[in-house]
């Protein structure tokens, strides 16, 4: 029984039935999917033992394995940072258990959506072959998890249009999504020691990538984009004015495709998953 | 008001009067399945009559009309509703930080790095605003009306009421967007706005942890919990409601957001 989960057991009859999306998204409303935050792994765990959750794509599964793969990067590098003697000073402790605590939660709610299709964890190195000593020098730690948080922002944002095929499933992935974020702001003002100035804000001005090292550069080109759906948001009125190409580009956050996030996070996997 | 929770008399019923009014005087009130609350109360000397207006499960309703303020529908059947339905939350939002920044004791209720967030923040969610505006008319769909924003409540002398009130915003925003995101249709179009809404709630959220950890300075305050709400628009907008005058009708609103 452990692992049957809601990707197990397909019933093309009981899709059949499910009717419109709409219809769908009412039902899983029926089968008690939370709305609350603290209900959401309840919620898809209700959804593993209902009909909608029948017949979820693969591809559905590789982007959850994909997510899968970036969590417990992230897990364990707030674990490693947290039990390293003497790396976070005590004002900072707070901050980095709870992202470490998110991430750990984040894992748990993929390894139990996944069940018995969950990919193994991989092998991490956060050294990245020797370049980086993240648990013994706190500057590049705080650097580390900056460039992980952003990248992670943006890894979501690619695959959400892959998860309208299962609203529940889309739903559960942006309630990590926006904490991701809130781990990136917070990491980012306090790698400006919270003077709130560009390029250390809690959103990307550009494509600055502020004090981290040239290596991480990846995590930010394409963030300087300004124009959304045809539209150049750096020709919009602002306060006074048109809005600054600077504010243009803080204010929407961009997308990376499985590709980009996989060459940023390539170097931190020496074994990766079967 | 003793009066005003009676749902199991209207439930069923189509949206029209059960009663006819009598009295000169009448004693409104709107029940539903969205319970809605009582708008008007006033009772005629010798007898009391109701007029209920029923509104379908699937139909939310706030604010009382008002002549003064544009009536605004949300249709959520389809992509335009979810749209209108962001635009009017920033709407919200921008109309907000406008009026903070342009206070007159804004540089006196807050510290130089807390007026660079707020004036980030100003200018973010006009740009959320600007855009979503063009964006709807670009895709042929109609905006809604500007909203008339009721911010009587908020103190902008007070760094507390102006922070508090930034952080009930800027969470119902990131709420609102996860909640919205699974409404788009599944199709090219609708992945594509939900790429682009995915671009805006991220920022949303990052607005959120810096608005409560500047409240509650390095505490776990800035993310409270490992997953972020995703709230239906029937909740969202009631929570919403206090700061605007208009009256919105939200149509096709699915019970789960």
């Amino acid at each position: 029984m452990e692992n049957q989960t809601i990707l197990d057991g397909l019933d093309p009859e009981v899709l059949d039935r499910m009717g419109t999306r709409r219809d769908a998204l009412r039902k899983a409303g029926g089968l008690g999917l939370g709305l609350a935050l603290a209900s959401v792994p309840l919620g898809l765990a209700a959804l593993a033992k209902g009909a909608f959750a029948q017949g979820i794509p693969a591809n559905v599964v590789s982007v959850l394995n994909f997510a899968l793969v970036l969590e417990e990067l992230e897990a364990e590098f707030y674990t490693l940072g947290a039990a390293a003697p003497g790396l976070i000073p005590a004002s900072d402790r707070t901050l980095f258990v709870t992202i470490r605590d998110h991430e750990r939660a984040h894992v748990e709610f993929l390894r139990d959506a996944l069940g018995s299709q969950a990919v193994a964890k991989p092998t991490f190195d956060f050294t990245a072959g020797g370049a980086f000593s993240p648990f013994t020098d706190y500057a590049q730690f705080r650097a580390l998890a900056q460039a992980f948080e952003d990248t992670g922002v943006r890894a979501y944002k690619g695959q959400a249009g892959n998860l309208l095929v299962a609203p529940a499933i889309l739903r559960a992935a942006l309630t990590i999504h926006s904490v991701e974020a809130r781990h990136a702001s917070e990491v980012r003002r306090l790698n400006g020691n919270f003077t709130e100035q560009a390029p250390q804000k809690g959103w990307i001005t550009l494509r600055n990538r502020g004090a981290l090292p040239a290596a991480t550069q990846p995590v930010y080109d394409g963030e300087e984009n300004l124009v959304q759906a045809g539209i150049d948001i750096s020709t919009l009125p602002g306060a006074s004015g048109t809005l600054s190409a600077e504010a243009a580009s803080e204010s929407f956050d961009e997308p990376l495709t499985r590709a980009e996030v996989e060459a940023i996070v390539d170097p931190f996997i020496v074994d990766p998953a079967a | 008001m003793s009066e005003s929770n009676r749902p199991e008399e209207s439930r069923g019923q189509s949206p029209t009067a059960l009663e006819r009014p009598r009295g000169r005087r009448d004693f409104l009130k709107w029940t539903g399945a969205s319970a809605a609350a009582v708008f008007v109360a006033a009772c005629d000397d010798t007898e009391v009559r109701t007029i209920t207006e029923v509104t379908p499960p699937d139909t939310v309703i706030v604010n009382p009309p008002d002549p003064e303020y544009a009536a605004v529908t949300l249709n959520f059947s389809n992509n335009f509703g979810v749209l209108n339905y962001a635009y009017a939350l920033e709407q919200l939002e921008a109309a907000f930080y406008t009026q903070v920044v342009a206070s007159s004791s804004f540089s006196t209720t807050f510290s130089e790095p807390v007026r660079r967030v707020l004036v980030d923040l100003r200018d973010h969610e006009i740009a959320h605003r600007e855009f979503l505006r063009r964006a709807i008319q670009a895709l042929g769909g109609t905006p809604i009306p500007g909203l008339t924003p009721n911010f009587t409540s908020i103190d902008f002398a007070s760094r507390d009421s102006v922070l508090t009130t930034a952080r009930t915003f800027e969470d119902l925003g990131v709420a609102a967007y996860n909640g919205a995101g699974p409404l788009l249709s599944n199709d090219d179009a609708g992945r594509t706005l939900l790429t682009v809404a995915g671009k805006i709630v991220s920022v949303e959220a990052r607005h959120a942890a810096a608005i409560r950890d500047i409240l509650s300075p390095r505490t776990s305050a800035f993310a409270p919990a490992s997953f972020d709400d995703a709230l239906p628009p029937g909740q969202v907008l009631n929570a919403a409601a206090p700061f605007i005058r208009n009256r919105i009708t939200a149509t096709n609103v699915p019970s789960i957001g």
